[in-house]
């Protein structure tokens, strides 16, 4: 029994070093393209936890790219909803932290949707299709 | 009770209350990382239940068994919480195992040093209610 728990507690010991060392290593999260990036894309900077770019504008009724740059250390992605109670997702970027990254969006019908950081629900924002 | 018998100093039970500090002290620091109020107080109160669970003070020493619990239960809840609304990325899933395993550890040590819990919340509350003037405090068993 003791070198049950001896054993059990060096595992979780070793798990939470695995944690500390993978804490910036968000990958493979859809959303994330392997095609050219466009260098008109639609960019949404992140800042001191709040989005510099609140608003973005972007084509109605075909799918694009969004550039996103987190200049922070805390991992944010973008996540698109219908509108601001945040129920239905249209898309959901990768978290991650530090760097840029670009991903592909499907087609958005003209209107206005909303924009935010799952991680970090305040961040807020809005894109307008036309 | 586990503080004042030598079964605390075994290889197992250093090597367990040892798991429960680094376990605690990693999710602490996985939830610092992710920066807003929420998180750093979570990761805050992460810190002050390590320290709690092996600070050599009296009155910890007297409700370790508490501290045992609060954290079980302020771990749980943030597992709750996170499956509730997310969000669910890589850390995330690391940090929410970490406090999986924490609790777990927790159980084995509350169960080794403290009993069966029911037993010892019904104890505990009689001795509260005995201070009060409002019953018997349970007598200890023979050693």
């Amino acid at each position: 029994m003791k070198r049950l728990i001896a054993t059990l507690a060096l595992a979780t010991v070793a798990l939470a070093a695995a944690a500390c060392s993978a804490t910036n290593a968000d990958t493979g999260a859809p959303g994330a393209t392997a095609a050219p990036v466009d260098p008109n894309a639609p960019t949404v900077v992140a800042k001191d936890l709040q989005f510099v770019t609140k608003d973005v504008a972007v084509p109605a009724g075909k799918a694009f790219q969004l550039t996103f740059t987190n200049q922070d250390g805390a991992p944010h992605n973008v996540a698109i909803y219908t509108d601001s109670s945040a129920s239905t997702n249209l898309f959901r970027g990768e978290v991650f932290s530090g760097g840029t990254k670009t991903a592909e969006v499907p087609a958005l019908a003209a209107g206005t949707y909303f924009f935010r950081c799952d991680v970090h629900p305040d961040m807020q924002g809005t894109i307008t299709a036309k | 009770m586990y503080e004042n018998n030598e079964r605390d100093l075994t290889v197992a039970g250093v090597a367990l209350r040892f798991g429960i500090v680094a376990l605690t002290l990693g999710t602490a620091y996985i939830h610092s990382t992710l920066g807003g109020l929420l998180f750093t107080l979570n990761a805050t109160g992460y810190a002050v239940a390590a320290i709690a669970m092996i600070v050599p003070i009296a009155l910890a020493v007297r409700f370790r068994w508490f501290i045992r619990l609060g954290l079980m239960g302020y771990a749980l809840t943030a597992i709750v919480a996170w499956a509730i609304q997310g969000p669910y990325f890589t850390t995330a899933y690391i940090a929410k195992g970490i406090e999986v395993a924490l609790i777990f550890l927790l159980v084995v040590d509350f169960l080794r040093a403290d009993g069966n819990p029911v037993k010892v919340v019904k104890r505990e509350v009689k001795a509260g209610l005995a201070k009060v003037g409002l019953g018997q405090p349970e007598t200890a068993p023979a050693a």
